[in-house]
C-alpha cells in the first residue's frame, strides 16, 4: 500500500514505540494521522505538533481501551473527521510484572484487557470502515513473551499470545481486502522503571550483542505496509533472542 | 547494511526467483555473483541483464553438492568483486515422490542440494564476512518445512533441516553475521503450470493470488537493511499457511 492520501490510526502513539510509529507514517506520507493515548496528554500534544511539522493533519483522541466504548467512540471520530481508515496499528500496550502466585483477577483482567481485547475490538471496528473504501493494512505489536515464557509477566504474555492469535484469525477473516500482521520486537525501547544496568544486562542473551531500536521496529512497519503479498504473519526484530 | 555497492553471491540465479532477485539487487547498485548448474540455462542473457543495469557480474558453474567447487566460486567471487556481503542460499532441487516409494538417491539428491549445499555455502563465505566484521546470510526454505504435503517427505525434511540450520548459524555466527529464512508461497508458478494448478494456487491463498518474484526481493531487501532481524523465518505466501 501507498500511504499517499491515506488514513492511519496508532493506537498508544502519545509516546515511545508509538511515536515512532506515528511520525514514520506521517514521513511515509501519510495524508491524516490519528493517534490514541490514555494519560499522556502532554507527550500527545508535543506529538501532534510534530506528526503536524511534517505536513499531515493530526488527531489525538484519548482513549482508555479496556473500556469498549471509548474505542467505539475513536473509531466513530475517525470516521466523522477524516471518513475512512487506512492502516491500524495497535501499538497501546501494559507491562506489569508480577509473579505467577501474585497475579490477581484484577490485574489479570486489566492487562488482558488493554493488550488483547482492547487490539482485537479496534481491529473489528476499524475494518469495517476499511471494508467501506479500499481495504487496509492491521498491524499488531506483539513481543518475546509469545515465544518465550517469562516468569514475571504470566498475564502480559497470555495477552500478547492472544494478540498473535488474533492477528492469525484476523488475517483469515478479512482477506482479501485486509491484511493483518504482527511485529515482534525484542529490546528496542528502555522501559521507563528500568535502570540502565537492568536494560543494558539484556544484552547477554541477545545474539546480536546489542540493544535494537524504534527505527528497527519503524523499519517492519515501512516493510509490512508493503508487502502485498504477506498476510497472518509475524516479522521479528529481536536481534536474535527468540533462537535461544 | 546498504545494498549499493554491496557484493551479493546467490546460488542458482540464470532463471526463475533467484535471477529476479539478482536483478532487483543490481537495479538497487548491488554486484552480483550467480551459480548456474545446467549447461541449457540461460546464464548469458542473465549476466548479460544484470551488468546492462551498470554493475559487475561474476558467473561460475557450480555443482552445489560439491564443497570443493562451492570453495572455488566463493574464492572466485571474492578475487572478481573483492568482499561477499549476502549470500542468497536460493539452490533448490524438488522432487516428490510417495514416501514408500522415495529411493535412497533421491532423499541423498533432496538432503545434498537442499541442506548440505546451503551449509557449504554459508560454512565457505562465514569466514570472509567475518573478516569483513558484517555479512548477512539469506535461506530460502519453504511452507513444507512447516506443514505436510503429500508426497513431499524427503523435500520436507530438507526444507525443515534448513531452518534449524538457520537457527544456529545465527546463533553462532552474531554478531558479526545475521542469518534468517524466507519461506516463500506460491510466487511464481513453473513455466507449465495447468490452469487449474493456477487456480489451485489463487484459491489457497488468502489474499486470492499467487505472489511474484520481487516479493521475495523486497523481503530480502528489509532483511538486508533491518540490523536488528536475525534468527528467525519470515513467511511471505499470501496467507497460504493459514489455509
Amino acid at each position: 500500500m501507498d500511504l499517499s492520501g491515506r488514513c492511519v490510526l496508532v493506537t498508544g502513539g502519545a509516546h515511545r514505540v508509538g511515536k515512532a510509529i506515528a511520525l514514520k507514517l506521517a514521513r511515509m506520507g501519510a495524508a491524516q494521522v490519528v493517534f490514541t493515548y490514555n494519560s499522556s496528554e502532554e507527550a500527545a500534544d508535543k506529538t501532534a505538533q510534530e506528526i503536524r511539522s511534517l505536513g499531515c493533519e493530526v488527531l489525538a483522541i484519548r482513549c482508555d481501551q479496556s473500556d469498549i466504548q471509548q474505542i467505539d467512540a475513536a473509531i466513530e471520530l475517525v470516521r466523522q473527521k477524516f471518513g475512512r481508515l487506512d492502516v491500524l496499528v495497535n501499538s497501546a500496550s501494559v507491562l506489569f510484572e508480577a509473579e505467577f502466585d501474585d497475579v490477581t483477577a484484577e490485574t489479570w483482567n486489566q492487562v488482558l484487557n488493554i493488550n488483547a481485547r482492547g487490539p482485537f475490538f479496534f481491529m473489528q471496528k476499524a475494518a469495517r470502515l476499511m471494508m467501506a473504501g479500499d481495504g487496509g493494512v492491521v498491524i499488531n505489536i506483539i513481543d518475546e513473551s509469545v515465544l518465550k515464557p517469562a516468569l514475571i509477566w504470566v498475564h502480559h504474555g497470555a495477552s500478547k499470545a492472544a494478540l498473535w492469535n488474533i492477528t492469525r484469525t484476523g488475517a483469515a477473516a478479512l482477506a482479501p481486502k485486509i491484511r493483518v500482521n504482527a511485529v515482534l520486537p525484542g529490546a528496542v525501547l528502555k522501559p521507563p522503571d528500568y535502570s540502565d544496568e537492568r536494560w543494558n544486562g539484556l544484552i547477554p542473551g541477545i545474539p546480536l550483542q546489542k540493544l535494537g531500536s524504534a527505527e528497527d521496529v519503524c523499519q517492519a512497519i515501512e516493510y509490512l505496509i508493503h508487502a502485498d503479498f504477506v498476510t497472518g504473519q509475524m516479522i521479528v526484530v529481536d536481534g536474535g533472542a527468540t533462537v535461544l | 547494511m546498504n545494498l549499493e555497492n554491496s557484493v551479493i553471491l546467490i546460488t542458482g540465479a540464470a532463471m526463475r526467483v533467484g535471477k529476479e532477485v539478482g536483478l532487483y539487487f543490481a537495479s538497487k547498485g548491488a554486484h552480483i555473483a550467480f551459480s548456474y548448474y545446467e549447461e541449457d540455462e540461460p546464464w548469458q542473457e542473465t549476466q548479460q541483464e544484470i551488468e546492462a543495469l551498470g554493475v559487475k557480474c561474476f558467473v561460475m558453474k557450480v555443482e552445489i553438492r560439491n564443497s570443493n567447487d562451492i570453495k572455488a566460486f566463493v574464492q572466485k567471487t571474492k578475487e572478481a568483486l573483492g568482499r561477499i556481503d549476502v549470500l542468497f542460499n536460493n539452490a533448490s532441487v524438488w522432487l516428490r515422490k510417495p514416501f514408500l516409494d522415495i529411493s535412497e538417491a533421491e532423499w541423498d539428491l533432496a538432503l545434498d542440494v537442499n541442506l548440505k549445499g546451503p551449509f557449504l555455502c554459508s560454512q565457505a563465505v562465514a569466514p570472509i564476512m567475518q573478516a569483513q566484521g558484517q555479512g548477512v546470510i539469506i535461506n530460502i526454505t519453504d511452507l513444507s518445512a512447516f506443514q505436510v504435503w503429500n508426497e513431499n517427505a524427503h523435500h520436507a525434511a530438507s526444507k525443515a533441516g534448513l531452518v534449524a540450520l538457520t537457527k544456529s548459524m545465527a546463533f553462532e555466527l552474531a554478531p558479526a553475521i545475521r542469518v534468517n529464512a524466507i519461506a516463500p508461497g506460491t510466487v511464481l508458478l513453473p513455466p507449465n503450470a495447468s490452469e487449474a494448478k493456477v487456480e489451485w494456487a489463487i484459491e489457497n491463498s488468502l489474499l486470492k493470488r499467487v505472489g511474484t518474484p520481487l516479493d521475495v526481493a523486497k523481503l530480502a531487501e528489509f532483511l538486508i537493511e533491518n540490523e536488528f532481524a536475525t534468527g528467525a523465518v519470515y513467511y511471505i505466501d499470501g496467507g497460504r499457511s493459514l489455509v
